[in-house]
């Protein structure tokens, strides 16, 4: 007896499904990504705004923070984030939503490590990404160095 | 002795001579052409196409009518047929004629997820033109190596991961 995989994909995406996705998905992606970050850096800073409220009602102002601090803090967030989800699921939100994967060069899920190096290298040098648009298979720089493979995958 | 009775006895008498010297002559005769026929009909049957003879002179409409399938049914083996039938590779076959994903995605996806597909397809085409417009301003004749690696199954030897 033959066994039989019913796919799930739907039958316009499955040409697709596993191949190297384009520089438009990732930055789309990478769009939803950054708003992700945005909010959770608002909220923290709404967060530590409510504690010193809460601590001290009458003395209380807005913090000021410098762009220094700010990116720091953005950049720390991200990291977690990124990391987390393409250790854990191999797809952050963004992914998600664009119906993108990231893989390592076995192509199964990133290992914590290679993770963590690959957000690190995305926070530090973002414009990586925009090598996709010229490489021939579709990789950026941080694919390329660590041998990542970010694919169109339909699957849950 | 009458006329009559004369004619019987001659008959009698000309019957119980030439009996036993027909017999001697028939016997091997019939034995002789009993042989001969099978061979005649066989070498006949060579030269004549039965089946399109069957085919122009009998009229197999009116004899399969005559045929009760049920009582033909009723006698055949369904679960010996059933056996011999790849049932899941012909559910696979089904359910790719039919595309029950797609149905049961129509009749439990909601609009957003509708959306979400609409997006990603939109995206995968300006991916797909993106890449054509920069592989001709590049220059570039060959198509892009898409294809990511495939996780290979774990081994049970040396517990590689995929």
């Amino acid at each position: 007896m033959s066994t039989h995989v019913v796919d799930a994909v739907p039958r316009e995406a499955r040409p697709y499904q596993g191949r190297r996705a384009g520089v438009v998905s990732r930055l789309a992606a990478n769009t939803v990504d950054f708003v992700v970050i945005a909010l959770v850096v608002a909220g923290g800073y709404f967060g530590l705004c409510a504690v010193l409220f809460l601590w001290s009602p009458t003395a209380f102002t807005f913090p000021e923070t410098s762009w220094t601090v700010l990116l720091i803090a953005a950049g720390a967030v991200a990291f977690v984030y990124l990391t987390v989800s393409w250790a854990t699921t191999g797809r952050t939100y963004g992914d998600h939503l664009l119906g993108l994967r990231v893989l390592n060069f076995r192509g199964g899920r990133m290992q914590v490590a290679g993770a963590a190096a690959r957000a690190a290298f995305c926070v530090v040098f973002p414009i990586g990404i925009l090598y996709a648009l010229v490489s021939p298979a579709n990789r950026s720089v941080q694919d390329v160095l660590l041998r990542s493979s970010v694919v169109y995958d339909w699957s849950r | 002795m009458t006329p009559a009775e004369l004619l019987k006895s001659s008959i009698r008498g000309a019957w119980a001579i030439t009996e036993p010297a027909g017999r001697a002559v028939l016997e091997p005769a019939g034995r002789a052409v009993g042989a001969l026929v099978p061979r005649i009909l066989d070498a006949v049957l060579d030269q004549v196409d039965l089946t399109r003879l069957v085919i122009d002179r009998v009229d197999l409409d009116a004899v399969v009518a005559e045929v009760d399938v049920d009582t033909v049914v009723a006698r055949a083996d369904v679960d010996a047929v059933i056996a011999r039938i790849d049932l899941i590779a012909l559910a696979g076959t089904i359910i790719d004629g039919v595309d029950l994903p797609e149905i049961i995605r129509d009749s439990t996806g909601s609009i957003a997820s509708e959306g979400i597909r609409g997006v990603r397809m939109q995206t995968i085409d300006a991916d797909e033109r993106v890449n054509r417009l920069v592989d001709r301003v590049l220059l570039r004749r060959q198509a892009r190596a898409t294809e990511a690696p495939v996780p290979q199954p774990r081994s049970p030897l040396n517990g590689d991961a995929p």
